[in-house]
């Protein structure tokens, strides 16, 4: 049986490497991919275009409108009228509008409310829900100045205002850097699509080529045509991960890993069986390349929403959040931050070891159920 | 990300808190003088999408994904199937000139995920009930350019690939996944940092995408898109031209 598997495995190699194209599209995207995706996509607002209505024109407005600054806003233009808001949020040159009211001045002076009003473009529901956050934390930190100031004002010791300061530490990532996030992420997600393309192609050449025929008269069994499908894919996946790892994530990112590597390869020998095992799977039914790839979209996405990586799972709906265990990412995505983030060991991820390891074995045994049933027709 | 979120959450409570117990505090301890409301109250409205729904921002976005994920792929595996079986050197040697195969490969594509995007448009319209304030004809003018610029990109990547594994992989880093990134279908891509934005330049996906969502959202009209039907345009020509001076007819 090992004599088999070695020149089978033997074969997969050289089929491999004919193509030296592919060699350095996976380098690539372990290392280049996952340093733009870090970089260059952040879900923090960074330089948000904004125009400001300014109807008060006094010091008490402009001390207001200095606090709107970058990195979180970037105030594009002062408007003169009205219709001018119109026109800069048609256009999308600026997406959010602070307008401030001729009587703001004189409210705050005679200590009644003044309001600010701000009209955020909503075609980008989520950066404007962010924004608006932060416009009130800003309107927010102002108004307690100036009831510090008043306070001053009345001879009132109004330093210790009871007011809730709140200092909040975010545990494992303390700067809440999105870019640490989406770079894991991302490595999380190069396993998942690599595994499955790569896995996938592999197969369906021998369909589309009519080799497959060659390898069912050969002495090999059908389970040692699909391992010998997804061990190379293992085998390239696992060292090109390591440099992501110390390259991009250490090097560049500055990620601190915490937990033990040698878990995370190890899982992660698992969790690449899996999706590949998925790959073959997909590569059973469809009958070339092109229908293979279509299937694997369909699969990848519900299978990407259903991780978890966006919306943690708690936050879906019940029947949604059941679906989610169908999805091996969510295990391994609960994992891998786990371990690399928080340093867990292996006391806290064995059900998601548990998990990848079942929808492993269930696809495998699904492909090879297939594969007997489509040669006996 | 999660916990940006949840700070956001955490700290929007906190103020209101602190809102209600420093203008408690302040009447108690300051009297008249200094008594009463907070100073500043900050309203927020939301144009276009006034409740902020989240489908009407998605499925616009997923409309402008949806189409570049599937042609570039198709056409890529279409013409790479071809070298790798050997086929292709029919087309070499067929007295068809090069802008006869680079259209007879496109056009069909192209109209297949025209009538994609129809039905697309038709589902968002009618099972999801994304508002739609918009012309119809100058979206599909514009998803016409885009799906022309798509299905050039996949002859593109073409010529640079010998084997459809090669082939699946470079269309999936160099178009899906930046695409996916940084078209602004997630955050605006003002958000972005100087490679990201750079990056935005070269998917056609982020022309499109403000497109769209304006089309269905603000209901604006040609003279707004102008410049961005122009880049379509552009690059659509462009990539069309890049493979047919690439695509090198052998004649025997």
């Amino acid at each position: 049986m090992w004599r088999r598997m070695i020149s089978l495995l033997r074969k997969e190699f050289a089929q491999l490497s004919r193509d030296k194209a592919i060699l350095f599209i996976l380098i690539w995207s372990f290392t280049g991919g996952i340093y733009t995706a870090g970089h260059g996509m952040s879900g923090d607002i960074n330089n948000l275009p904004i125009v400001i209505y300014d109807l008060c024109r006094e010091s008490e407005s402009r001390d207001l409108i200095s606090r709107f600054r970058p990195p979180y806003f970037k105030v594009m233009a002062y408007l003169q009228a009205e219709s001018e808001i119109t026109e800069w949020l048609d256009s999308g040159k600026a997406s959010l509008a602070v307008i401030i009211p001729p009587d703001f001045k004189r409210k705050i002076a005679a200590g009644e409310q003044a309001k600010v009003q701000t009209i955020s473009d909503g075609t980008i529901s989520m950066t404007a829900t962010l924004a608006i956050g932060y416009i009130a934390q800003i309107a927010d930190a102002y108004s307690r100045q100036i009831l510090e100031k008043r306070g001053q004002a009345a001879s009132l010791s109004l330093k210790n205002l009871p007011v809730i300061d709140e200092r909040l530490r975010v545990q494992f990532n303390p700067n809440v850097l999105s870019s640490w996030f989406t770079a894991l992420l991302e490595l999380f997600n190069m396993f998942t699509m690599i595994s499955l393309l790569l896995t996938a192609a592999a197969m369906v050449r021998e369909k589309e080529y009519g080799t497959l025929e060659q390898l069912l008269l050969s002495p090999a069994n059908p389970s040692e045509i699909f391992m010998a499908k997804i061990i190379p894919t293992v085998m390239l996946v696992l060292p090109l991960s390591s440099l992501s790892i110390f390259l991009i994530l250490k090097g560049t990112f500055h990620i601190p890993i915490r937990g033990s590597l040698l878990l995370f390869y190890a899982v992660t020998a698992i969790y690449v069986f899996t999706i590949s095992s998925l790959g073959i799977a997909i590569a059973t039914v469809s009958r070339n390349l092109a229908q293979a790839m279509m299937t694997m979209f369909l699969v990848l996405m519900p299978m990407l929403y259903l991780s978890g990586a966006w919306t943690p799972p708690e936050a879906m709906s019940p029947v949604v959040r059941v679906l989610t265990l169908l999805s091996p990412m969510r295990y391994f995505i609960d994992f891998g931050f786990n371990v690399l983030f928080k340093g867990n060991g292996f006391f806290y991820i064995w059900p998601d070891i548990i998990g990848i390891l079942i929808m492993g074995v269930l696809l495998f045994s699904f492909s090879k159920w297939w594969f007997h049933r489509s040669i006996a027709k | 990300m999660r916990a940006m979120t949840a700070q956001g959450y955490v700290s929007a409570v906190d103020a209101q808190f602190n809102q209600k117990m420093v203008s408690q505090y302040l009447s108690r301890v300051g009297g008249q003088s200094v008594a009463g409301v907070y100073p500043i109250a900050v309203e927020g409205r939301a144009w276009y999408n006034p409740s902020l729904e989240s489908k009407n921002f998605m499925i616009p976005g997923l409309l402008v994904l949806t189409l570049i994920m599937y042609p570039p792929m198709l056409v890529v595996l279409a013409i790479v199937r071809e070298k790798e079986l050997g086929t292709i050197f029919n087309l070499y040697c067929s007295p068809i000139r090069r802008w006869e195969v680079v259209f007879g490969k496109a056009i069909p594509y192209i109209a297949i995920v025209f009538i994609n995007y129809l039905m697309i448009f038709t589902l968002s319209v009618l099972l999801f009930k994304v508002r739609f304030t918009g012309s119809f004809l100058l979206l599909s003018a514009g998803a016409l350019l885009y799906i022309a610029s798509t299905v050039g990109l996949g002859l593109c990547i073409s010529v640079l690939s010998r084997s459809q594994i090669a082939a699946m992989l470079l269309s999936f880093i160099v178009i899906m996944l930046p695409s996916f990134m940084f078209s602004g279908f997630m955050a605006p891509i003002t958000s972005m940092d100087a490679t990201g934005q750079f990056i935005s330049r070269f998917i056609p996906a982020s022309y499109f995408m403000g497109m769209v969502r304006g089309i269905y959202l603000k209901g604006l009209g040609f003279s707004y898109y102008k410049w961005d039907l122009a880049s379509l345009a552009a690059y659509a020509v462009i990539v069309y031209g890049i493979f047919i001076i690439s695509f090198k007819k052998r004649i025997a």
